[in-house]
C-alpha cells in the first residue's frame, strides 16, 4: 500500500472507530416493527395502494364530465386525454381536424363556436411552437374543452354559458400576455415561418378566421401572419364582450 | 467450492442482452465518453465540474422552469449524478434514487421477456404528485417529479429535449 | 462503482449485502439502523413479503463524513435471498463497489451458502467484474443458535466451504445480537474506500 493509501485506512479507520463509538442509548432493543423511521412496504401495503389508486381514479373519472359514447364530442375528447399523454404532430392535426369538423355542425351556435374558435388557436399554437410553448397553454386546453362540454349540457342556463365563455375568453387573453412577456421584443412586420426562430412577432396564436361566425375552410396547420391573426382575435373578443354587456343590459333591464 | 477456475467459469458464462436482463454495455467505442472503462470494463459515470454544471442548466432551464418539483439524474446503481428540486420539497432522494434505479431495471428486464428492447414510458400517476423516468444514456436515468399543474404529455416534449441536449454535450 | 462528484466533493459508494435466504443480510442492517439512529440520517427502506421476506432490496444510506476532503456516502443494500429472485438479485448489484457475504451457520444451510455465492460469482462476472477482486468479507452469521442446541457448521468448515481460495477477511456473527456486525460492517467499508482510494486521488 502507498503512503497516501495508508493515511486513508488510518484516517478512515479513525473516522468508523468515531461513528460506531457508543451506540445510540436504549435503541438496541427496539425491534424494527417499532422503528419508526424504517420505511416497510408488504405486498399489503402494495394492493392497498393499488386499491386507493383504483378509487381515485374512479372518483377523478366521475368528477370529469365524460363525453357518452354518443355524444359528438367523443373524438374531441379522446384527442384532448391522449394530448395528455403524449404530444405529436398526429394528435395535434387530429385535434385541428376535429375541431373544424365540429365547426361545421355548430356553425349556426354562436356560443358553442365560440369556444371551437378558442381550442383551434390554442390548438395551433402548440401545434407550431411545440416543445417551446407556454406550458399553461396546454392547462388552457384543458380549460377551455370542459367549458364547451359544460355550454352543451341542457340543463345550464344561457346566462351561465356566457359567464363560462366569458371566464374563458379572459383566461385567454391573460395567457397572451404572459405569452408575450416571455418572449423578447416582437419584429412586428416579420410573418413567422420559422417556428424555431426566437424573434417572434407580437402573437403567435394563429389561424382564427376572418369572420367571428363565418365557418371557415378546412384550415390544415402551418405558418400564417401572426400579425392578420392577432387583429382577428382582438376584433372576435371585442365583438364578444360588446354583445355580452348589450344582453347583460337587457336582462337586468327586464328584471 | 472451486473458485480457481473463475477464468474458464467467467468465458462459460453467457454475457449480454437476450437473457431477459438489462442489457450491459457491449461497444465500448459508441458510448459517450463520459462513460469510462475502468478496470475490467466496470463502467462508470465521470464527469468534471464544468459537465456537471451544465447538465444543472439544461434540467434548470428545460424541466425547473416548467414547474416540476423535483428532477434527479442517476445511474443505474441508484447513486445520484444531479439533484434539482423547488425548495418546496423534502423528499429522500437518496432511497428514492435507489429504488428508481431498481425499478427502471425491474421494468428493462420485464420488457426483454417480452420481447422489447425497453418501453417507452414508465410514468406513475398520483393523486397529487407523479414520476415520469427516462434513459439518457445506456448508464443514466432522468427522473422527474411533478405535480397535477404540469402536463405529461408537455413534460415528455421537454424531457426529449433535455435528454437531446444532454446526450450532446456527453 | 463508486460515482464521485467534483463539484460537491462527494462521493457514493455501493456495498451490498449478499447471502442466501434467511441467512440474516436484512437483520445486519436492521440492527445498525437501530443501533446508531442518531447517526444515520437517511431511512432504512425495506420492501418486504408477508412473511417478511425481502422482496425486492433493502436500502440504507449512511454519510460517514469526509475523508481526504471527501464526504462519503455509503449506500448499503441488501438482496433477496430466494432462489426465485435471481434477476433482482443481478439489478440490485449493478454498480457494487462492496459485498458482505453473510452466510448461515445452521448445518441444514450448508449447500445454500455454496449455491448463493456461485450466484455471486456469476452475476458480478455478467457485469464483467471478477469476485477475486471486489472487496469481499464474510460474515457467519447465527453463531447464538449454538446457544439453542441447533447443529451450526464449525467455522472451518464455512472458511473450506467459501473462502479456500477467496481468503477474505471473515467474521463469525449473530446479527440478531448484535455481535460483530458493527466490526463486519466497519471492514467492509474499510475495504471498499480503500479500493477506491486510488480514483479519489485522481480527482484530486
Amino acid at each position: 500500500m502507498t503512503e497516501n493509501g495508508k493515511q486513508i485506512s488510518s484516517e478512515l479507520q479513525d473516522r468508523l472507530d468515531d461513528f460506531f463509538a457508543a451506540p445510540d442509548d436504549g435503541e438496541a432493543q427496539r425491534s424494527t416493527a417499532a422503528g419508526s423511521n424504517t420505511k416497510k412496504s408488504t405486498v399489503d401495503d402494495m394492493r392497498a395502494g393499488g386499491g386507493s389508486d383504483r378509487r381515485n381514479a374512479e372518483k377523478s373519472a366521475a368528477e370529469k364530465p365524460a363525453a357518452s359514447a354518443d355524444s359528438p364530442l367523443l373524438n374531441l375528447h379522446a384527442t384532448i386525454l391522449s394530448l395528455d399523454w403524449e404530444i405529436t404532430d398526429t394528435t395535434l392535426n387530429r385535434l385541428i381536424e376535429e375541431i373544424d369538423r365540429l365547426k361545421v355542425v355548430y356553425q349556426n351556435d354562436k356560443l358553442p363556436f365560440m369556444f371551437l374558435q378558442l381550442l383551434g388557436s390554442i390548438g395551433k399554437y402548440i401545434s407550431v411552437k411545440k416543445v417551446k410553448a407556454h406550458p399553461d397553454s396546454i392547462k388552457m386546453l384543458h380549460s377551455v374543452y370542459a367549458g364547451f362540454e359544460k355550454v352543451l349540457r341542457p340543463d345550464v342556463s344561457n346566462h351561465e354559458k356566457k359567464k363560462i365563455l366569458s371566464n374563458e375568453v379572459r383566461q385567454f387573453k391573460s395567457l397572451k400576455q404572459r405569452i408575450r412577456r416571455t418572449k423578447p421584443a416582437p419584429d412586428a412586420a416579420v410573418p413567422q415561418a420559422d417556428t424555431t426562430s426566437p424573434a417572434v412577432p407580437s402573437e403567435p396564436l394563429i389561424s382564427v378566421p376572418s369572420s367571428a361566425v363565418t365557418p371557415p375552410s378546412g384550415q390544415g396547420v402551418g405558418p400564417v401572419d401572426m400579425d392578420a391573426m392577432l387583429t382577428e382575435i382582438r376584433k372576435m373578443i371585442r365583438s364578444e364582450f360588446n354583445a355580452f354587456k348589450t344582453e347583460l343590459r337587457a336582462m337586468l333591464g327586464s328584471e | 467450492m472451486i473458485l480457481a477456475d473463475h477464468g474458464r467459469a467467467h468465458g462459460a458464462l453467457r454475457k449480454g442482452p437476450g437473457e431477459g436482463f438489462p442489457g450491459r454495455m457491449n461497444n465500448i467505442a459508441t458510448q459517450p465518453s463520459i462513460i469510462k472503462e475502468v478496470r475490467s470494463l466496470d463502467y462508470t459515470v465521470d464527469l468534471n465540474k464544468e459537465q456537471f454544471e451544465r447538465i444543472e442548466s439544461i434540467l434548470a432551464e428545460e424541466l425547473m422552469e416548467l414547474g416540476v418539483q423535483c428532477v434527479l439524474l442517476i445511474d443505474l446503481a441508484g447513486n445520484i449524478i444531479v439533484n434539482l428540486d423547488d425548495g418546496k420539497v423534502e423528499h429522500d432522494i437518496y432511497s428514492l434514487a435507489a429504488l428508481a434505479a431498481g425499478n427502471f431495471g425491474a421494468v428493462s428486464a420485464m420488457a426483454k421477456i417480452v420481447g422489447e428492447e425497453d418501453f417507452s414510458l414508465l410514468f406513475h400517476k398520483g393523486e397529487k404528485e407523479s414520476i415520469h423516468f427516462t434513459k439518457v444514456v445506456d448508464e443514466l436515468l432522468l427522473v422527474t417529479i411533478f405535480g397535477k399543474e404540469v402536463s405529461l404529455g408537455f413534460l415528455r416534449l421537454k424531457v426529449t429535449e433535455a435528454t437531446n441536449k444532454m446526450r450532446e454535450m456527453l | 462503482m463508486a460515482l464521485i462528484n467534483p463539484k460537491k466533493k462527494e462521493v457514493q459508494v455501493k456495498l451490498v449485502y449478499y447471502g442466501p435466504g434467511r441467512g440474516g443480510k436484512t437483520t445486519n442492517l436492521e440492527y445498525i439502523f437501530n443501533k446508531f439512529r442518531k447517526r444515520i440520517t437517511g431511512n432504512l427502506t425495506t420492501i418486504k413479503t408477508y412473511g417478511d421476506r425481502t422482496l425486492f432490496f433493502d436500502f440504507m444510506p449512511m454519510d460517514i463524513g469526509v475523508i481526504k476532503g471527501y464526504r462519503i456516502k455509503m449506500q448499503f443494500y441488501t438482496v433477496p435471498g430466494q432462489v426465485k429472485y435471481a434477476a433482482t438479485r443481478r439489478l440490485v448489484l449493478r454498480g457494487v463497489d462492496g459485498i458482505v457475504f453473510v452466510a448461515d451457520s445452521m448445518v441444514l444451510r450448508q449447500k445454500m451458502n455454496i449455491l448463493s455465492l456461485k450466484d455471486l460469482r456469476d452475476n458480478l462476472a455478467s457485469f464483467d467484474k471478477n469476485i477475486f477482486h471486489v472487496p469481499l468479507v464474510f460474515q457467519y452469521n447465527k453463531r447464538d443458535l449454538v446457544d439453542e442446541g441447533i447443529p451450526l457448521l464449525p467455522e472451518n468448515v464455512l472458511e473450506k466451504d467459501l473462502n479456500r481460495q477467496l481468503k477474505a477477511p471473515s467474521f463469525a456473527a449473530s446479527a440478531l445480537k448484535g455481535d460483530n456486525v458493527v466490526e463486519t460492517m466497519k471492514k467492509a467499508i474499510s475495504l471498499t474506500v480503500a479500493s477506491i482510494e486510488k480514483r479519489l486521488d485522481a480527482k484530486g
